[in-house]
């Protein structure tokens, strides 16, 4: 300890306590006399016996031991005094005679604090004991903070060490050796040390301490070690040279730290700051630095560098369909396949790959997570399209493989865009940009490909992207509308029902379905487009019910998708309810084809809309391959002859065979039939003829805003006055 | 009884003494002189009577830390002429300051091993020792009453 304590003052709150052992009477009433005079709360024994008897009912800051006392002597009193516990730091003057050397030394052998002779100089005594309290005192100080020094140094795992320079080892305190699991006991010569590291970490460090030595500066560093019992810690060394007065190095002192929790704690931020937690692939923040940095490395040398961008095709519907779980399950997959595109490297996070040396780009390879179900490639050094191409080559043929989640096997593929720096962007943002213009493309293209960016695409994605976009606010800006389209049965000339269809007005255009259902379908906004087209046509029913009586169903168009929703029948009830109308006023048509691809999971929802009510019809039929031994196990009701064949009546004499065999097919299994697409009054009797006498189409009506389907009732079928009311009127059925 | 010059020193130096109430009892209100001086009556006759008993059972070491003791009591309170009594009885003793008991074993056979006329010289001088005790206890007494 090189500073001074100064916590220790002159001034002592109360007098303190003395004992004074005196087998002199007079000496010791005098002496008392005198250091109370000084302020000492005196107490006093004339043997040393007694003196042992008080020190066990109290204990003295001081104590003033005659050395020469019959029965127990000072010395044998300071002797006895020290074996007790508690009383190894208590201060002990012993009071020896003028002169008398060898009572000096026996009072130090027996223990005692300090040695006084014996005079009636009673204020040198007084200021002796003085002295005697402020060392007790400090040391006393000087004991708890080395003891909380200790305490602090083992809470932080925390302990610290000496090198003297000519000695051969460094001396750990109790808290150093305890650091590195050991007992205070125990030694740790520096080759032990130095055997605890790798033979790499051992050879840098002891360069690192040769070089510090040779420059006597501070030493800092963090040193990886395997302890005696096979624990891997990081210790972080700290060392400071300590100079004597000719400023020459007389060696070091410092600390040594247990950091492996620390350490292991900013790996894991590092970690989730620059990795995708789902996949462990960088994520899109790490990805960026790399690509930066490849961008950075191309520029200086003169290399291109390809951003592949992969999104998976109709993720949205496994997700929607399996579950998250599922979804996440497959993502994990994909990434792990994605990894064995590249070279992989999860190595660089951050810092300068410059140091790495010339050929260090090629660690920034990587596959990365931007989130959802988007991936990135980043190729940081690549000599042509053909390189990008390769690399997207082989992973759509890795995803060609199954992948069973959720305990099914899915198919998956993906759609990749290929931007090149510097030809497609000199910057990530760019680069980004445009391999989601490529990307867009190919999804625009069918999926399941790659793609190049070219200028002449931007454009097209941009477009799509907006649209996107608009589509999302479309319900809450009430932009959506349904429109009507009759179903007429000929041989009455009346209205049977209803096909609700979906326009969008956007921007005062109205855009027909076929331009925003696929990408509804794409995105999975078609399930709260669906939604809000139930709750529309369960309102238009109650407004026809109340304005003419109108008791038949209103068709919804759904997607697969829905019929897989458990929550199906609560959207059909609470927009039924809402609006006071019965299930019966709401009919669900789902297309041949989409019925059949995932006829199993539809099938339970057919049941229970069968049982509420809610009549299901099979839409486009006909063109799907639909197989006729579960049709007629479907709980289903109607039949819509797809407008293909209805088109084709009087062209290709298959049509007409066709819809015979599905209007045979229907009536024996008791089903309705619809005619679509109906233009002409020779379809119409065409169709009539073959047996099928509800019909939908322009010759009738076109799809109409619902105000308009009311003015067609009143104007056109109550007065009777359309053309093909005269034609069909009378004819037999076949 | 020898006529040397101890027979010059007082028996109670009333400066020693005055010097000690002085310091220790300035306003006299702690009645230490008084107390001091019964202190010390009690204790020289208790001391003497130690020393008297252990001599004839040879245990000379007791002796002279009975001596060494009433030397430094009297000197404390001014009984001059019994403090120097005293000292001569230690050297006569052969027990020098510094001495002491460091080698209280080898010092007990040196005592042990003195030829009887030692022996005999030591117990006049304890006789002596006591007359001079005797002689600075009543003038104790006399300044104790001296004062009530």
């Amino acid at each position: 300890m090189n500073r001074p304590v100064t916590t220790i003052t002159d001034d002592f709150a109360v007098s303190p306590k003395v004992l004074l052992v005196d087998d002199d009477d007079v000496n010791l009433l005098l002496t008392s006399e005198a250091l109370r005079d000084h302020g000492f709360d005196v107490v006093v024994a004339s043997s040393g016996e007694a003196a042992m008897q008080m020190l066990v009912s109290g204990m003295p800051e001081v104590v003033v031991l005659d050395a020469l006392m019959p029965g127990l002597d000072g010395f044998q009193t300071c002797r006895q005094l020290r074996a007790v516990a508690g009383f190894e730091a208590l201060p002990v003057l012993m009071l020896t005679g003028l002169n008398d050397d060898a009572s000096i030394t026996r009072a130090y052998e027996a223990g005692a604090t300090d040695f006084f002779v014996k005079s009636n100089q009673w204020s040198l005594l007084a200021g002796r004991l003085r002295y005697l309290l402020r060392a007790a005192r400090t040391r006393t100080e000087l004991e708890r903070s080395k003891s909380r020094l200790a305490r602090a140094q083992d809470l932080a795992r925390m302990g610290s060490f000496d090198w003297r320079k000519g000695c051969a080892g460094v001396v750990f305190s109790v808290e150093g050796l305890r650091v590195f699991g050991l007992a205070p006991t125990d030694g740790l010569p520096f080759r032990v040390l130095l055997r605890m590291l790798t033979e790499e970490d051992r050879a840098s460090l002891i360069e690192l301490l040769h070089e510090v030595m040779k420059h006597s500066t501070v030493l800092a560093t963090d040193v990886p070690a395997t302890l005696r019992d096979g624990r891997h810690r990081i210790m972080h060394v700290e060392a400071e040279p300590e100079f004597n007065e000719q400023g020459s190095l007389i060696g070091y002192t410092g600390i040594v730290q247990d950091v492996t929790d620390r350490r292991l704690a900013e790996d894991k931020i590092r970690h989730l700051a620059n990795f995708d937690v789902l996949t462990g692939l960088p994520n899109r923040r790490q990805l960026i630095w790399r690509a930066e940095r490849a961008i950075e490395h191309g520029r200086r040398m003169d290399h291109q560098v390809a951003l592949l961008l992969i999104d998976l095709d109709r993720f949205k519907v496994i997700n929607d369909t399996l579950g998250h779980a599922a979804g996440d399950e497959l993502l994990m997959e994909v990434a792990h396949r994605l990894r064995a595109c590249v070279r992989h490297s999860d190595q660089v996070v951050d810092g300068a790959v410059e140091s790495l040396g010339s050929r260090s780009h090629r660690t920034l390879e990587a596959v990365g997570r931007l989130g959802g179900d988007e991936f990135v490639a980043l190729l940081p050094e690549v000599s042509d399209d053909q390189d990008a191409e390769r690399v997207a080559a082989r992973i759509l043929d890795l995803m060609r493989e199954p992948i069973f989640v959720g305990g099914q096997e899915c198919f998956v593929t993906a759609s990749v865009g290929i931007a090149l720096y510097p030809r497609d962007g000199l910057t990530v943002l760019d680069l980004m940009r445009n391999s989601d213009v490529a990307m867009y493309s190919v999804k625009a293209g069918g999926r399941n490909s790659s793609q190049l960016y070219r200028p002449a695409l931007a454009g097209k994605g941009r477009e799509k992207l907006e649209l996107e976009s608009a589509l999302h606010k479309a319900i809450s800006r009430d932009e959506l509308v349904l429109h009507y389209q009759p179903k007429v049965d000929v041989r009455t000339a009346r209205m049977v029902g209803a096909e609700a269809l979906m326009r969008w007005r956007r921007n005062g255009v109205l855009v027909l379905p076929g331009e925003f259902i696929p990408l509804a379908e794409e995105t999975g906004l078609i399930i709260p487009l669906s939604e809000w087209a139930l709750r529309e046509a369960a309102r238009q029913a109650r407004i026809w019910q109340d304005n003419f009586g109108f008791t038949d169903s209103i068709a919804v168009n759904l997607p697969n998708r829905m019929f897989e929703r458990t929550d199906l029948i609560d959207y059909i009830h609470s927009a039924v309810t809402a609006h006071g109308v019965p299930y019966t006023a709401l009919e669900l048509e789902i297309t041949e084809t989409s019925l059949m691809k995932e006829l199993q999971s539809v099938i339970p929802a057919l049941h229970k809309l069968n049982e509420i009510g809610v009549e299901v019809s099979i839409d486009d039929f006909g063109t799907g391959y639909s197989s006729l031994a579960y049709l007629t196990t479907l709980p289903i009701s109607e039949l819509k002859i797809d407008r293909s064949f209805v088109r084709d009546l009087g062209l290709t004499p298959q049509s007409s065979a066709v819809i015979t065999a599905i209007v045979a097919l229907a009536r024996s299994l008791g089903l309705r039939v619809v005619a679509e697409g109906v233009e002409t009054l020779r379809q119409m009797e065409v169709l009539y003829r073959l047996g099928c006498v509800v019909m939908q189409g322009y010759l009738f009506s076109k799809p109409k805003p619902p105000e308009e389907i009311e003015m067609w009732l009143r104007e056109t079928i109550e007065p009777r006055m359309a053309a093909w009311m005269n034609k069909s009127g009378g004819i037999e059925v076949a | 009884m020898n006529t040397t010059h101890n027979d010059l020193l007082p028996l109670i130096d009333l400066k020693v003494l005055g010097r000690l109430t002085e310091e220790l009892d300035p306003r006299g209100d702690k009645q230490l002189r008084e107390r001091v001086l019964l202190t010390f009556q009690t204790s020289g006759a208790r001391l003497l009577v130690q020393a008297q008993e252990a001599l004839p059972a040879g245990d000379l070491a007791t002796v002279g830390r009975v001596i060494h003791t009433l030397k430094s009591s009297s000197a404390s309170i001014g009984a001059m002429r019994l403090s120097q009594q005293c000292t001569l009885l230690e050297e006569a003793l052969g027990v020098a300051e510094g001495l002491h008991f460091a080698h209280e074993e080898a010092l007990h056979q040196e005592l042990k091993t003195q030829p009887s006329n030692l022996h005999t010289q030591n117990a006049d001088a304890i006789k002596t020792l006591g007359v001079v005790l005797q002689a600075t206890s009543s003038t104790i007494q006399s300044l104790l009453q001296e004062r009530a």
